[in-house]
């Protein structure tokens, strides 16, 4: 791994864990208030909530990076090394073309709902949004970093932390 | 448009595509087809897919299940089994079979079952003298309580597609067939270990002994407890649940079983992170997939098809288990229950079948496609972390796969198993 | 042919269904068939918030939704927000139908919406398990969910109430285990959402009148001709006194049906005190929204 990607990686994850860790003490603060206090926190949904999506869409280039995305692999399995690889590169292209229609859509739907506000926190929804495009660009980039192993081999890059098996059964 | 939708899923699913982007270019692709929407419907609809404070409750259960895990927790369940069971003829197989399901009480889903407890007694039962594909059937086979047991990623998604049915009562009613599949399961070791003459260790372990492991064992044991009578007295939503569990494994980690290191926290953090953002992603984008089929009418259509043949509850019922089974081989129990749901529950709910009754059949019965062959996440968790190769596992699969066969149908035309404890507990 | 598709978030039978269904047959009559407007039910499309988006966006061509989502859009809206603003419906039609609120279905368009027309769910009371509600001073203590409307939760802290923002989806399950103590909203929703299984106690508190608004997407209506564009102008209209109605039709028999199916009901109520008790809270209104606007909305008579 070269500098470059060892820092993006390393990125990537700490805003994961920043994620769900604020995620985790905003809605059980929200309970401990409830009761300490008689009071809510009016925003803690809405935050948290919001901070789900974000989470979703940048992880989502990580767990592609290391296999974790289900996919149903017996017909590559099936064929000869060298149209698995035809037809893993078909599979390449297809997933380069829907993730830029994400990217190219997902900056006017961006630009299109800076006028809405949230209910709680009244910022603009643009914000919110701003998780697909962003999330859709960390995924071409993990993408591109994953090719060349996974076209000759289906090969994914073992994470410490997380593996294609990881989520097989959720 | 909905015809262009099924066929490049079924396509771009077939050819190796993850299943989450399947589902979403195949909605981008009848998008264009058509051309009468604008492509932002399928961004906006992936959003609505995630966007739900309900749905908060898997990254905090993935969590939770995370922090109880690390370290020492299997081992004490794992102790605090054996002493019950250990000392009997095919005592590992036991052993097995009761930690998992107690370890079904922490985790949400099968498949940590597996990967957690379930590795570890595939080893030991190996060094026992019990064949290594054995125990990696049992094993396989014993998983599937993970999601029937409370909590339950797949209860909480099946609780957001039917609003016939709340999380809270589908939580409780998968106590009693859980424990039903354990007992099956113990039927089959104890018939198999018979027949192949499985030793246990010998003796009940002294009482000073027991009583450690129980004591030991009883913080792990209080979660679900904690989770369901927090919800049963109103200190907390469902969702809520899920979060004090959070920080309830925290403690107990930390401070009880003092084996969570900080430095393990980013990791646990991350690896959570990451099987939320697996779990989420696939939801958003098949409630994209969902709103074409919607726009176009195809649920209704479908219930009204099925409406019409006007079959009785039971054969209804026999039906769906059917179509269910059949899904099950190629499909995985969370897009299962997406796709599946939100045509079926209307139409079982009018012809009076309860929903609660309906939803554990539908849970039961795509869990079990975890374990028949070709597409099924828990035998290929098992054969990874186990190191058997699937034919042997599979043919060991066979006598459990007939068990889980009687549970089905018992859960099918029982439905008092299911509705009994949530009526009587007075959940909705 | 054009096919066009409206969506609420209630079911077909009730008064959200009503207005859309209305307006889908009175759209087709009045341009002889050319236009199909195809209605979805009980938030098919997605709940209130996701169809004013998607109207706004053009992925669907008309909503009816109540206002709670509407703020987020168009600020000037949340004026209708303010408790005890409007006397009773007759007052509240009057200011809709009138100057005031068809200024403000103006103030929709620059935000990409067409406002056709002012529909409603009804005055929202209030419901809770503890105890009845005779006066103001009972609310003290009580934990509410509300939404996540900023003028309705410093409304509610001025009665005491402890607001608990939660969404609706949760709402049964809280209020049936205790986590939270009630929730107000209009009869119609209290009826649809069977509360009355959960709650004991309902005061007829009419404190926020909640209305409802037919949307749809402003250049989708820019393309209709003329004439077609007062046919929808004309549908809603006739789409909105037929969504009146029922709540009208509703309220009659909500009340006695919940009473039957044994909840404490408080009708008389009387509302000066719990304006009285809001008194701070108005102050800060008045700042708010500009004291020469609220009177204007309260002297329509
Ligand atoms: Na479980
Ligand atoms: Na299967």
């Amino acid at each position: 791994m070269n500098k470059f990607e060892e820092g993006f990686i390393a990125l990537n994850r700490w805003i994961l864990i920043a994620l769900l860790a604020a995620m985790s003490v905003i809605v059980f603060a929200n309970v401990v208030m409830r009761y300490v206090t008689d009071a809510s926190i009016p925003w803690s949904e809405e935050v948290s909530r919001h901070m789900m999506i974000w989470l979703t869409f940048l992880g989502s280039g990580l767990v592609l990076r290391s296999g974790g995305h289900i996919a149903i692999d017996n017909l590559q399995d099936a064929l000869a090394p060298r149209y698995a690889r035809v037809l893993r590169g078909i599979v390449l292209l297809l997933m380069v073309a829907f993730l830029s229609l994400l990217l190219y859509f997902g900056c006017i739907y961006v630009s299109r709902t800076m006028v809405q506000t949230t209910a709680a926190t009244e910022i603009p929804f643009g914000y919110i949004y701003l998780a697909m495009p962003l999330g859709c660009a960390l995924m071409l980039v993990h993408l591109a970093l994953i090719a060349r192993p996974w076209l000759k081999s289906r090969e994914f890059i073992a994470d410490e932390d997380f593996d294609a098996t990881a989520s097989a059964s959720l | 448009m909905s015809l262009i939708l099924v066929i490049s899923v079924c396509v771009l699913m077939a050819i190796g595509m993850p299943v989450a982007f399947a589902l979403g270019l195949s909605a981008c692709i009848a998008v264009l087809a058509v051309g009468q929407f604008s492509m932002i419907v399928v961004l906006k609809e992936t959003f609505t897919g995630i966007d739900s404070f309900p749905l908060m409750a898997v990254p905090f259960f993935i969590l939770a299940a995370e922090l109880m895990s690390g370290g020492s927790l299997t081992h004490v369940l794992l102790r605090f089994a054996g002493q019950f069971v250990g000392h009997k003829r095919g005592g590992l197989g036991y052993t097995n079979i009761v930690s998992l399901t107690f370890f079904s009480g922490i985790s949400g889903s099968a498949l940590a079952d597996a990967a957690g407890p379930g590795s570890m007694m595939i080893k030991m039962m190996d060094k026992a003298g019990y064949g290594r594909a054995y125990a990696g059937a049992l094993t396989a086979s014993t998983a599937i309580v993970g999601p029937i047991i409370p909590p339950s990623i797949i209860m909480i998604i099946y609780g957001l597609q039917d609003e016939r049915v709340s999380i809270g009562a589908l939580f409780v009613a998968g106590f009693v067939p859980g424990i039903l599949i354990a007992i099956a399961m113990s039927v089959v070791n104890w018939y198999v270990s018979n027949k192949r003459n499985y030793r246990g260790d010998g003796c009940f372990p002294p009482i000073r002994e027991v009583l450690h492991n129980t004591w030991t064992a009883i913080p792990a044991l209080l979660l679900p407890i904690i989770i369901l009578g927090g919800m049963r007295a109103g200190w907390f939503t469902p969702t809520e649940a899920s979060v004090v569990a959070v920080f309830y494994a925290l403690i107990c980690g930390k401070w009880m079983y003092r084996t969570l290191e900080w430095e393990a926290l980013p990791h646990i953090l991350v690896r959570s992170a990451l099987l939320t953002s697996a779990v989420l992603i696939i939801i958003g984008f098949s409630a994209a997939f969902a709103w074409i089929l919607t726009v176009e009418r195809v649920p209704y259509a479908m219930a009204e098809w099925i409406t019409q043949l006007q079959l009785s509850p039971w054969l209804l019922l026999i039906a769906i288990n059917i179509l269910l089974l059949i899904f099950g081989i190629f499909i995985e129990p969370l897009p299962g229950v997406m796709v599946l749901v939100p045509i079926l529950a209307p139409v079982t709910a009018a012809a009076g079948v309860d929903p609660i009754h309906f939803a554990m059949i539908v849970i039961f019965n795509l869990t079990l496609g975890m374990i028949t062959p070709p597409v099924g996440g828990l035998l290929f968790v098992t054969s990874n972390v186990a190191k058997i190769p699937l034919p042997e596992l599979t043919r060991e699969l066979k006598p459990f796969l007939v068990a889980h066969a009687i549970v089905l149908m018992l859960l099918t035309f029982i439905p008092s198993l299911s509705t009994g404890l949530p009526h009587l507990l007075g959940f909705k | 042919q054009t096919v066009m598709r409206i969506s609420v978030s209630t079911a077909q039978n009730s008064h959200q269904g009503v207005a859309i269904d209305t307006l889908a047959k009175e759209v087709e009559k009045r341009t002889n068939g050319r236009y199909k407007i195809q209605t979805f039910y009980g938030g098919a499309l997605g709940a209130e918030r996701e169809a004013t988006e998607a109207v706004q966006l053009g992925t669907q061509e008309l909503t009816w939704t109540s206002t709670g989502p509407i703020p987020n859009f168009v600020p000037d809206v949340k004026i209708f927000d303010v408790p005890f603003l409007f006397r009773d419906y007759g007052h509240a039609r009057a200011v809709l139908d009138g100057p005031i609120g068809q200024d403000m279905l103006k103030k929709f368009e620059p935000k990409g919406f067409k406002a056709l027309a002012w529909g409603e769910n009804g005055f929202r009371h209030m419901t809770n398990n503890k105890r009845a509600v005779n006066a103001p001073e009972d609310l003290r203590g009580l934990k509410l969910r509300t939404m996540e409307n900023p003028v309705h939760i410093q409304a509610y802290k001025g009665f005491g109430i402890i607001p608990t923002p939660m969404s609706f989806t949760e709402v049964f399950s809280a209020m049936q285990q205790g986590t939270v103590d009630g929730q107000e909203n209009p009869l119609s929703v209290i009826t649809a959402n069977r509360f009355e299984q959960v709650q004991k106690h309902l005061t007829l508190t009419g404190h926020v009148y909640s209305p409802g608004v037919f949307l749809m997407n402003k250049a989708v209506f820019e393309k209709l001709s003329a004439a077609d564009k007062q046919a929808f102008l004309d549908a809603a209209k006739e789409a909105a006194k037929a969504n009146r109605a029922r709540v009208d039709a509703d309220e009659k028999v909500a009340v006695n049906d919940l009473r039957s199916k044994g909840m404490q009901v408080v009708d008389k109520v009387d509302k000066s005190k719990y304006q009285a008790a809001l008194a701070p809270v108005f102050a800060d209104f008045e700042k708010q929204f500009g004291k020469a606007n609220l009177d204007k909305i309260k002297d329509v008579k």
